[in-house]
């Protein structure tokens, strides 16, 4: 499998993905657009850890392709595109963010050929007083069927910031299969005094949920511990 | 051991103890019967300081130290440890991330990846759980026994002084019950200083693990107090009878 490392803004660039990758980012402040096209039958497995960006990212998918995200990031205000023109092409993202300032992270996906797949995981945690929304769109046009399209997204406030969560299904096509769901809260109070009652602290009850929420669904592969000390150092 | 003195317990909307008291003495064995909604699972999440109740009156103290004002998980660093009659999960937290850091909070130097894997081993096998349990996230997946097996496994791993049983045999089998017993009472035998205190509607689990005394409560307060035969009077005649029962009524 090919591997790509970018950890400089100036390599960010316009992409064609012709074989099976697993790219790996570790960027801070950068905000750019960046088209990414995936080849037929090909996969994308991307890794990203980025604080402080306002990207807008394209990713068009041809039929068979599949491209899995997994992106933990500090302060994102990215607006992510995906376009699945192919048959079976298929897009898994696992969004787990952090948020200090005000941010809106925005995801369109467009499901435009049939036999198509989404499934979203939205989380983020917003630490202190400011605002964030995930605004996110689903379209499926009125031709096109046969298309599972899945969506979560999750906030857990712990300041006084204002959250939003806009999970939007647009849907001209009944034979389909869509679910969104949305939640705007704190941590699971059971959770910490369950966690308590065995003599755990606070704090480290927050950074043991916090990774639990953030990274669940991704598969880091080697960059677990890496991530993982990532969150725990900014939460 | 543990002390509690003229504790009331309310909620928002309503009292839930009133002016209860009772004194447990090391290695002694207490059981707390009643029915449904009398305020026993209430009285087991107030001794850890659950933020759901206002203690309104009254002081519970272990080993001397008063605990309203302590937190919940230094109540537990301390040595109390309370098996819960439902058992949440917790989804992706392991058990061996949880477990360890627990363990690890409660000693002065962290324990060995070594020592730890062949302490949960054994506890595992003592208690005829899975294999694979170390990297599973808290009771995902897991049946009503198997979660009630997990916190007994938690106890062993976590060496408490003080032990609440609330319910400890719902959601439990005939033969789990019997193996979790085992492992009490292999727990009590080996820290004959330990006290436990068993919350229950049934007097089942009593048949295993035998309390000195048994405290009925009825509407927030303990109205009577015997010895083992109380529970099985109680299995015999109900809780509408309890006047008529052997055992100290509070009042006389």
């Amino acid at each position: 499998m090919n591997k790509l490392f970018i950890d400089n803004v100036l390599d960010l660039e316009n992409v064609v993905i012709t074989e099976d990758t697993i790219l790996i980012e570790k960027l801070n402040d950068v905000s750019k657009d960046v088209h990414i096209y995936i080849d037929k039958n090909v996969c994308l497995y991307e890794i990203a850890i980025i604080k402080n960006s306002k990207n807008k990212i394209i990713y068009h998918l041809s039929q068979g392709s599949n491209v899995i995200i997994n992106k933990i990031a500090i302060d994102n205000s990215d607006t992510v595109y995906i376009y699945l023109d192919g048959e079976n092409a298929s897009v898994k993202i696992n969004n787990g963010l952090i948020n200090y300032y005000n941010n809106t992270y925005t995801l369109k996906i467009y499901h435009n050929e049939e036999k198509t797949t989404s499934n979203i995981v939205n989380h983020t945690i917003n630490v202190k007083d400011n605002d964030f929304t995930f605004d996110i769109d689903v379209i499926i046009p009125k031709d096109k069927e046969n298309i599972n399209s899945n969506q979560d997204n999750r906030i857990i406030n712990m300041g006084s910031g204002k959250n939003i969560i806009k999970p939007n299904l647009i849907v001209d096509n009944h034979n389909i299969t869509a679910n969104h769901s949305a939640y705007i809260g704190q941590f699971d109070k059971n959770s910490v005094f369950y966690l308590m009652t065995r003599g755990l602290s606070y704090e480290t009850i927050k950074d043991m949920l916090a990774v639990a929420f953030l990274l669940n669904d991704m598969d880091l592969q080697n960059l677990k511990d890496e991530v993982t000390a990532f969150v725990k150092n900014n939460i | 051991m543990l002390s509690i003195k003229n504790l009331s317990v309310a909620t928002k909307e309503k009292e839930i103890l009133k002016n209860f008291s009772i004194d447990i003495n090391d290695g002694e064995i207490h059981a707390v019967m009643g029915p449904n909604g009398t305020g026993k699972s209430t009285l087991s999440k107030v001794i850890l300081g659950s933020n759901d109740y206002i203690v309104t009156s009254g002081d519970i103290t272990f080993n001397n130290e008063r605990l309203n004002d302590l937190t919940t998980d230094e109540r537990a660093k301390r040595g109390i440890f309370l098996s819960f009659q439902e058992p949440i999960s917790i989804e992706g937290v392991t058990n061996s991330e949880f477990l360890r850091t627990a363990i690890n909070e409660r000693r002065d130097t962290p324990i060995g990846l070594y020592e730890f894997i062949k302490e949960l081993d054994s506890a595992t096998s003592e208690l005829e759980m899975p294999d694979g349990l170390l990297h599973r996230a808290i009771n995902k997946g897991a049946s009503g026994g198997e979660r009630k097996k997990n916190e007994i496994l938690q106890m062993k791993l976590l060496k408490p002084k003080f032990i609440i049983l609330d319910e400890l045999d719902s959601g439990l089998d005939i033969d789990s019950l019997k193996i979790v017993c085992e492992n009490i009472n292999k727990y009590l035998q080996e820290n004959p200083k330990t006290s436990v205190l068993i919350i229950t509607h049934y007097p089942r689990i009593l048949e295993y693990i035998k309390p000195k005394y048994v405290h009925i409560l009825l509407n927030g307060q303990i109205v009577k107090t015997g010895g083992y035969e109380l529970a099985t009077e109680i299995e015999k005649n109900g809780y509408s009878k309890i006047n008529t029962m052997d055992g100290k009524l509070e009042n006389e």
